[in-house]
């Protein structure tokens, strides 16, 4: 489980750490000292969840909710705060839970249930559904916009420093927040392939195949750009297979 | 029948006696439920809660720090409880100063602090619980800003100066022996009686 935690006050970002860490050993915590570090920490990576306090200087914890919220597919979050005031306004934002600090670590333990539920039933049921049924995928461009994609229009798949990238026509890469693994899975009664250990393709779109070398292959996409994609030694026969070559 | 009444008197008297007694600590009640409704006016709740927040977290780490916070605690809630209406400048100051410590250990560097008042200085009797709303105002204004500031105590002669190099908001109403002034940074002179 990926968390982001964001407070300016030193002592209770890592105290929350703490709390978390103990009940959490195999989660990944990540710490943000204001509300812009956490925006600038969320455009990097992708969290389950981000604790945020609500008093900070800058944007404060229900500002940068509502930024979050803007996205597709958030984080789940949680608020925390030393007094309860703001209990309404962080309801109205549909946060997970609302935690008053001091946070007792048995109350904790029951937003730590509740985030799981919510992610095994969102995860897994509604993301499954929505994207077998619409067969459509959410990809992020470089300047922050949000592409809709239909797999039809996809040429390509491609892994690169930890990052999923979509290759489609008239764009840059666009950045997918889903694994190579998943999207191979998903996407193969689409017609994609794996091709290489970085690269699915979509087989509708492979127009030529041209020798590379020590029996590897170039795939050339039927695309304005002329997009290239490796086929590795490793994958020349289930492409064959695949392809009726 | 006399030896009845040697009974029942003395147990109408007791009667008597425990009703007037739950009289008695009921208006106790009332009157410390109405302090502590003071004190919350006088001291944030937030304060009071990231307060023990902070020192939970020191409890871990360095319990040192943490029993001294807890005296620094004990200090500003006795400030804040205190019933007598007027209290020596260096109570007041005492408490002022554990509040800013308490402050410090939260928010850290964002929070400096420069105190040259003089403990010879403090003898005078001031009005109870006047210091802790101001510094309060003072913290609060610089905990909103990322690269936080600097609140300076000081004694001008008769006067007890507080400034600070953010931006304040002050309580709407304050007692006519203030002077603020604004610019260049804010400023609060408070006369000494």
């Amino acid at each position: 489980m990926n968390i982001l935690i964001a407070d300016d006050e030193k002592p209770a970002r890592e105290e929350l750490s703490f709390l978390l860490q103990d009940l959490l050993p195999e989660a990944s915590l990540t710490t943000a000292k204001n509300g812009d570090d956490a925006l600038s920490l969320l455009r990097e990576s992708d969290f389950d969840v981000v604790f945020l306090d609500i008093e900070m200087p800058g944007k404060d914890g229900l500002q940068v909710a509502t930024k979050i919220l803007e996205r597709p597919s958030p984080p789940r979050i949680v608020f925390a705060t030393a007094y309860s005031e703001h209990a309404v306004e962080a309801f109205r934002l549909s946060a997970l839970d609302y935690l008053v600090k001091p946070v007792r670590q048995d109350r904790l333990e029951q937003t730590l249930d509740k985030l799981r539920e919510e992610i095994d039933q969102r995860d897994g049921v509604q993301k499954l559904l929505w994207s077998r049924k619409a067969q459509k995928l959410w990809a992020e461009s470089s300047d922050e916009r949000w592409v809709l994609l239909d797999y039809e229009d996809i040429l390509f798949i491609q892994a690169q420093d930890k990052k999923v990238y979509a290759g489609v026509d008239g764009y840059h890469p666009l950045r997918v927040r889903r694994t190579l693994k998943e999207l191979e899975d998903e996407l193969e009664a689409d017609g994609f392939l794996r091709v290489h250990k970085g690269f699915l393709v979509n087989l509708s779109k492979v127009k030529e195949m041209s020798a590379w070398f020590s029996g590897s292959y170039t795939l050339i996409l039927d695309s304005k750009a002329k997009s290239q994609v490796p086929l590795s030694r490793r994958y020349v026969t289930r492409f064959r297979e695949a392809t009726g070559f | 029948m006399n030896y009845l009444s040697y009974l029942i008197i003395p147990l109408v008297f007791w009667c008597w006696h425990l009703r007037r007694e739950l009289r008695h600590s009921r208006a106790r009640e009332r009157a410390l439920a109405k302090k502590l409704v003071d004190t919350t006016d006088s001291l944030n709740p937030h304060f009071l809660f990231n307060a023990l927040n902070t020192i939970r977290y020191f409890v871990r780490t360095n319990a040192a720090t943490a029993r001294e916070l807890l005296l620094d605690l004990s200090l500003v809630l006795q400030a804040a409880l205190r019933s007598e209406a007027q209290v020596s400048l260096r109570d007041e100051l005492d408490s002022g100063r554990a509040y800013l410590r308490l402050e410090q250990a939260r928010v850290g560097e964002r929070l400096q602090t420069e105190d040259s008042v003089l403990d010879s200085q403090l003898d005078k009797l001031v009005p109870s619980r006047c210091l802790l709303p101001l510094l309060q105002s003072l913290v609060k204004g610089l905990a909103e800003r990322s690269e936080g500031g600097t609140v300076k105590l000081s004694l001008e002669g008769t006067r007890l100066v507080l400034e600070s190099s953010a931006a304040v908001n002050l309580p709407d109403e304050l007692p006519a022996d203030l002077t603020v002034t604004t610019t260049p940074h804010p400023r609060i002179e408070w006369r000494l009686p």
